[in-house]
């Protein structure tokens, strides 16, 4: 069936013509209807993926993609890898979902889930950036064609120096700068201390500084 | 007075508040807030920097991948998940071939190690040919009764032939003990008539 439900069909009792046939159409416990699970939070959303409804991992994806997708794009430098790493995330979420234990907020735990992906891939090759001209929702419409090249030349140099960033320093200032999660979140989903977290954070401003100002 | 450790730029950075005494440090210290201002400074560059937006089509297409991957899963996530095919096939195998290695070894170690009477007794007390374990008896019958009345042609032409170097094989697999019986009972039968 096209739409994944399972058929069942048994001839009438006795006395019905035999041409006739009901057919009862089963959902498929895969395709139950996401709006079904839109108003659970989600602690109730794991249980019900946990309990055998995939349906409701979709809600999951869906409300949490966005921030997932952002954090592997500061990470990655570009579209396609972020948009790997966001997929590789959700997917190891999805195998992992039983160690989900709820003592943390469940973004948090994606979260740990994408910088674990995202330090092991972009650990392993240098960082691309994308290309002057990609940050499309600057309002630009009031400066001038120069001034508005010394911005994305700027901006490109700061992308650059935040990548070159030490892999813990890097997810800090990612975290906290971005994303705004506490010290206490960004430790947890490192797994260090809220005191190495400050520190990382306060040694990735300082060698921005230094970076950047070394730029021409 | 002691500037201001890292941990207390990072607080005043997040506007957290720092006690009098650190507070007043700062007022008086233009070290401290040269620090500070830059530290601001880099923080408010760096946060100017957006994520491009993405196709609107790009969340869907996301999720849907994403379900794509999830429906080719196991049904649900199990801690059991590491058990998978590419696992058990080989663990499968692997018991398979010691079961088939015991159950070739174990026949052996018994004839040896068993009671010489009534079989051939060799040089140091081994028996060879003792059938002994009443199974193994139950299966020789059982293999007699097939095949007995099975000449060689006709198993032959039902396929049931060995492979060029099968019996040199079977022979190198001996030990030395049972190649030194194998020979003499070859040479026994060489001498009767029409051997």
């Amino acid at each position: 069936m096209p739409d994944g439900s399972a058929v069942r069909s048994w001839p009438l009792a006795a006395g019905a013509p035999r041409r006739w046939t009901v057919r009862v159409l089963e959902p498929d416990p895969r395709s139950v209807n996401v709006e079904a699970f839109e108003s659970l939070d989600d602690r109730a959303l794991v249980a019900e993926c946990l309990g055998g409804k995939p349906a409701a991992f979709d809600v999951i994806v869906a409300r949490h993609r966005r921030a997932i997708y952002q954090v592997c794009h500061r990470f990655a430098g570009n579209h396609e890898d972020a948009s790997d790493l966001s997929q590789e995330t959700f997917i190891r979420a999805w195998r992992g979902l039983r160690n989900f234990k709820g003592d943390a907020a469940l973004s948090t735990w994606l979260y740990r889930i994408a910088v674990n992906a995202c330090l092991n891939r972009v650990g392993t090759r240098k960082p691309e950036t994308e290309p002057i001209g990609t940050d499309r929702f600057v309002d630009n419409r009031t400066e001038s064609p120069s001034d508005g090249l010394l911005r994305e030349e700027r901006a490109v140099a700061v992308r650059r120096a935040i990548a070159a960033l030490p892999n813990r320093q890097r997810a800090a200032l990612i975290l906290r700068a971005y994303h705004d999660l506490s010290h206490q979140e960004i430790a947890d989903i490192l797994g260090s201390s809220v005191g190495a977290v400050k520190a990382n954070f306060f040694h990735a401003l300082a060698n921005l500084k230094k970076i950047l100002g070394s730029e021409p | 007075m002691k500037h201001l450790t890292s941990d207390e730029l990072v607080d005043l950075l997040e506007s957290a508040a720092l006690d009098d005494t650190r507070r007043a440090h700062v007022e008086s210290c233009a070290a401290c807030r040269a620090r500070i201002d830059a530290l601001w400074r880099v923080l408010a560059e760096a946060q100017t920097l957006t994520v491009p937006e993405p196709s609107p089509l790009f969340w869907d297409h996301l999720s849907h991948r994403v379900r794509e991957a999830v429906i080719a899963e196991p049904q649900a996530p199990s801690p059991l998940r590491w058990l998978r095919w590419p696992v058990w096939v080989p663990v499968a195998g692997l018991v398979g071939i010691i079961v088939a290695l015991a159950s070739v070894v174990a026949p052996r170690v018994g004839q040896i190690g068993s009671s010489p009477e009534p079989g051939l007794v060799l040089s140091d007390g081994a028996a060879i040919g003792d059938p002994e374990p009443a199974n193994a008896e139950d299966t020789w019958a059982l293999v007699s009764d097939l095949v007995g009345p099975i000449d060689l042609d006709t198993a032959r032409e039902a396929g049931f032939s060995t492979g060029p170097g099968a019996a040199d094989e079977a022979v190198l697999q001996l030990t030395a003990l049972e190649q030194e019986e194998l020979v003499r009972l070859l040479q026994q039968e060489l001498k009767q008539p029409g051997g």
